[in-house]
């Protein structure tokens, strides 16, 4: 099976950073999709087909934390998982993503290795529930 | 991702020129971060850190510098209080960087191809 990943990020170079790290990573890849906000990639997930979001939290409009609330609002996208990937690294931050229903947090930077391993469980939790 | 080994040293060259980014918190802690860096080292950093074959362009140098500055800033920011809540604004590059404030906290870097800075003052 292949896989279709979307990234949430407003950095052009972190965009590109995440999307090499996927692509080095073995991981099937059929579509690797970017949004530079919340909003953007609301509008591309009620277009596209997506297995995985990998999204920052500090964005300029919608940023992450608001992107999962409201993904976990809608019935079509709720299953979604959803990686957060963000320079906060406070506790407090962490728990509040994971219990609104972020499937996982890594912190930046990151080694390669972490984010591949961290994909690979998720994706692979996806699989399981398919 | 990229990986630096900066050695700590006195004080940046004068005279270099440099790229300052300028980063903006609030929350438990609020106050302003800024990196400086000399142009050769952030487009050596850049050009690794996106894994280009050849030096990129002003624009994606400056989104590279931007999104160091964010990490390194949270970094600090989560290692001070991991309990914290802080928001931090996008990082952006500064046109005409100006002297710090004496109140800065500063501490200065020998880094490959040059070297850079960093800098936290709290409100």
């Amino acid at each position: 099976m292949s896989y279709r990943i979307l990234i949430v990020d407003d950095s052009p170079g972190m965009r590109a950073v995440l999307r090499r790290v996927v692509d080095l990573s073995g991981i099937p890849v059929d579509a690797c999709l970017s949004a530079c906000n919340g909003g953007a990639a609301l509008a591309t997930l009620r277009s596209e087909r997506v297995d995985l979001i990998l999204t920052d939290i500090n964005m300029p409009g919608m940023g992450g934390e608001e992107l999962v609330a409201e993904l976990k609002k809608d019935a079509a996208l709720r299953e979604i998982p959803v990686l957060v990937i963000s320079t906060d690294a406070t506790s407090n931050r962490m728990q509040r993503m994971l219990e609104m229903g972020a499937a996982g947090y890594v912190i930046k930077p990151f080694q390669p290795e972490t984010l591949r391993s961290e994909v690979e469980r998720v994706l692979g939790e996806v699989h399981v529930t398919r | 991702m990229c990986y630096a080994d900066p050695l700590p040293i006195t004080g940046l060259e004068e005279g270099q020129p440099l790229v300052r980014a300028e980063l903006r918190f609030h929350g438990t802690f609020s106050g302003v971060f800024h990196l400086d860096i000399t142009e050769e080292a952030g487009r050596s950093l850049a050009t690794t850190f996106l894994g280009a074959d050849e030096d990129v362009p002003g624009p994606q140098m400056a989104s590279v510098i931007c999104e160091l500055t964010n990490m390194i800033c949270g970094s600090m920011l989560s290692a001070l209080d991991a309990r914290a809540d802080i928001h931090l604004d996008a990082p952006e590059v500064v046109a005409d960087p100006a002297p710090r404030s004496g109140n800065a906290l500063s501490r200065p870097f020998e880094i490959d191809n040059g070297q850079m800075a960093v800098a936290i003052q709290f409100n």
